[in-house]
């Protein structure tokens, strides 16, 4: 299947008063039409970085460099008129923390339709009647009435389905959701997460899912990349990845689940160590000092990704 | 909100006691009296003018008296403009110290905001830093050398402007003592426009309306100029007082007929009951300004309600 999204060679750098910091570094990533696929990593990892430089949606002191497609469209370098028609009308983005991001000033039926309305030039009545439509869909009971009360009258859950809405209601190609669920509690976290499957199976429509919860990924991804320290160190179907992680970092990560259905023998495995600091250059492999396997060899020469069972990993000690 | 009004108006009572108490007391305790002259009047006449004007009384007893006569609207007459009562005299100069006061507490709130925003949207550039340098000049700046130096550089050296004067308060007039009144207020609304401009744009919802693809311009006015607003709108509260006591010194540099020049003959000459009326008139003032101001505040804030 052709990719819908494909970046290549995407490195995304920060002026900071100590030096530049290269939070995203030489990424290559497809996202196929219809597929929904998880991006993990901890932390600083440059997960979300990666796709707010996709959108042009950099802090003022960022910069990004490669190439990222959309249909073959060149999105990086992009005049911003141009970019600006692109972002919320075919690439859509959800964050992290619902609580803040919506506008507490304007209506939620206002936040609602603006989008429609520009993308798609619908008048006032058709978007809010789609706005009504969309929000009955994502389970927010009394749409009608609830599209003139500000976010402050919505729970942090609800609010979570009101940004997903506001994503869908231009009908977007792609949608990015960075940790759309890390800032909900539990019970809440299983209702969005449903949602977001329903919406899947209904709209099939190409889902980037950020997330450093890897129990998120194995219920609702098709395809994983694994990144650390700005970069991709391992890509593959969900399966595979599970059942046979080729990354160390991978390997850790899953080590560091807990899991219920294990007796009590099954102690988590913390990763020693820290994530290196991205304002120095890393010559090896960025994973070294952290790698329980690592030899002379990962500390001196930089891994590229390479072909490994079903999909692409970053490591010089797997099997050539 | 009409309960929110009536709760804060009934609330405003025991504040304005104090001010009245407070100035009261503070007023009859500075030296001399209001029929000290240079000429020393004789014993006798100044007894006769006292037990007219009830100032042989204990203190105490002036002041039930006057409080009881206040609270039957009556700020009794004047000590120095003898055929005029407080209450006139204020009516007389309030048209224009409002319109003095008004011009400058608009023209702070429109110049601050855009300027402010201005420099916001130019976040540490150039021009930032020339608004931001003015605005500190500005706020550094008292009044009373502000206005000298514009009347200096306007009236006097340019002669564009009349360098005193009120007339029928038109716009060459008003020009010189609007400026200097409002410039610190530009000043200031100006900074705190700036600084929350600047905490708006970099909120999480401002990337939302830019994720959505949103034209920076209406990302700017629709998502972010409400929320930078609400500090300017609770600043104006203070602002008005401080523009109110402004223009009590620029009234009297520009000799402008308003109820702030009042206040300064007043206080020299120990009118107390001129002093007295246009201090209660000054508090009243502010107490409805700071009403009018969290009203405002309730408008524009959703999570706000009053009830």
């Amino acid at each position: 299947m052709s990719a819908i999204l494909a970046i290549r060679g995407l490195t995304t750098r920060f002026a900071t008063p100590d030096g530049e910091v290269a939070a995203v570094s030489d990424v290559d990533l497809d996202l196929r039409a219809g597929e929904t696929l998880g991006v993990v990593g901890e932390s600083g990892s440059g997960k979300s970085q990666l796709f707010l430089s996709v959108l042009g949606l950099l802090a003022r002191n960022g910069r990004a460099t490669g190439s990222a497609r959309l249909d073959g469209q060149e999105l990086i370098g992009l005049a911003p008129e141009s970019l600006r028609r692109v972002r919320g009308g075919r690439i859509a983005m959800i964050f992290q923390d619902p609580m803040t991001s919506l506008n507490p000033f304007l209506t939620v039926g206002r936040q609602l339709t603006e989008g429609p309305m520009l993308h798609r030039g619908l008048d006032e009545r058709t978007a809010r009647a789609r706005a009504i439509a969309m929000l009955e869909r994502v389970r927010i009971p009394d749409a009608a009435r609830r599209l003139n009360q500000y976010p402050h009258e919505f729970s942090g859950g609800m609010r979570q389905r009101i940004m997903i809405a506001m994503a869908l209601l231009p009908e977007p190609d792609v949608l990015i959701a960075d940790e759309p669920t890390t800032a909900l509690d539990v019970t809440v976290q299983a209702q969005i997460l449903d949602l977001l499957r329903e919406l899947r199976a209904s709209m099939g429509i190409a889902t980037v899912l950020i997330t450093h919860d890897l129990g998120v990924v194995a219920g609702l991804c098709d395809r994983v990349t694994v990144m650390y320290a700005g970069r991709v160190v391992e890509e593959a179907p969900v399966e595979p990845l599970f059942g046979a992680p080729a990354h160390p970092y991978t390997r850790a990560l899953l080590g560091a689940l807990p899991r219920v259905d294990a007796d009590g023998a099954h102690d988590l495995v913390a990763i020693p160590g820290q994530p290196p600091n991205l304002q120095r250059v890393i010559e090896g492999c960025a994973f070294a000092p952290r790698c329980a396997q690592a030899d002379a060899r990962c500390t001196a020469t930089r891994p590229g990704l390479r072909a490994h069972g079903a999909g692409r990993a970053a490591c010089l000690r797997l099997p050539s | 909100m009409l309960n929110y009004t009536i709760r804060r108006l009934v609330g405003a009572v025991p504040t304005l006691f104090l001010i009245i108490a407070i100035s009261f007391f503070m007023v009859r305790s500075a030296p001399g009296g209001p029929f000290d002259r240079e000429r020393v009047v004789p014993a006798e006449i100044k007894a006769n003018l006292e037990r007219v004007y009830h100032l042989d009384e204990p203190l105490w007893q002036q002041f039930l008296r006057y409080m009881g006569s206040i609270l039957q609207g009556d700020f009794g007459p004047s000590f120095k403009y003898k055929d005029f009562s407080v209450t006139e005299l204020i009516w007389q100069g309030f048209p224009v110290s409002a319109q003095l006061g008004g011009a400058a507490v608009l023209l702070s709130a429109i110049a601050g905001v855009a300027l402010g925003a201005l420099a916001a949207l130019n976040q540490n550039g150039r021009l930032d830093g020339i608004l931001m340098a003015g605005a500190m000049t500005g706020i550094a700046i008292p009044n009373f050398v502000m206005a000298p130096l514009l009347t200096l550089v306007l009236g006097v050296y340019l002669s564009w402007l009349p360098v005193g004067g009120w007339g029928d308060g038109g716009l060459r007039q008003a020009t010189l003592p609007v400026l200097a009144l409002a410039l610190p207020q530009v000043a200031y609304v100006a900074r705190l426009t700036r600084g929350s401009m600047i905490e708006v744009l970099g909120a999480n919802y401002i990337r939302t309306a830019r994720a959505k693809g949103l034209p920076e311009r209406l990302t700017i006015t629709r998502h972010a100029l409400k929320g930078a607003m609400l500090p300017v709108v609770s600043y104006l509260g203070p602002a008005t007082a401080a523009v109110i006591t402004g223009s009590v010194v620029i009234e009297q540099i520009f000799g402008i007929p308003g109820i702030g020049r009042y206040f300064v003959q007043g206080a020299l000459n120990r009118d107390y009951t001129l002093v007295m009326g246009t201090v209660i008139f000054y508090g009243v003032l502010i107490i409805l300004a700071n009403l009018l101001v969290d009203l405002a505040y309730g408008l524009l804030d959703p999570k706000v309600r009053y009830d």
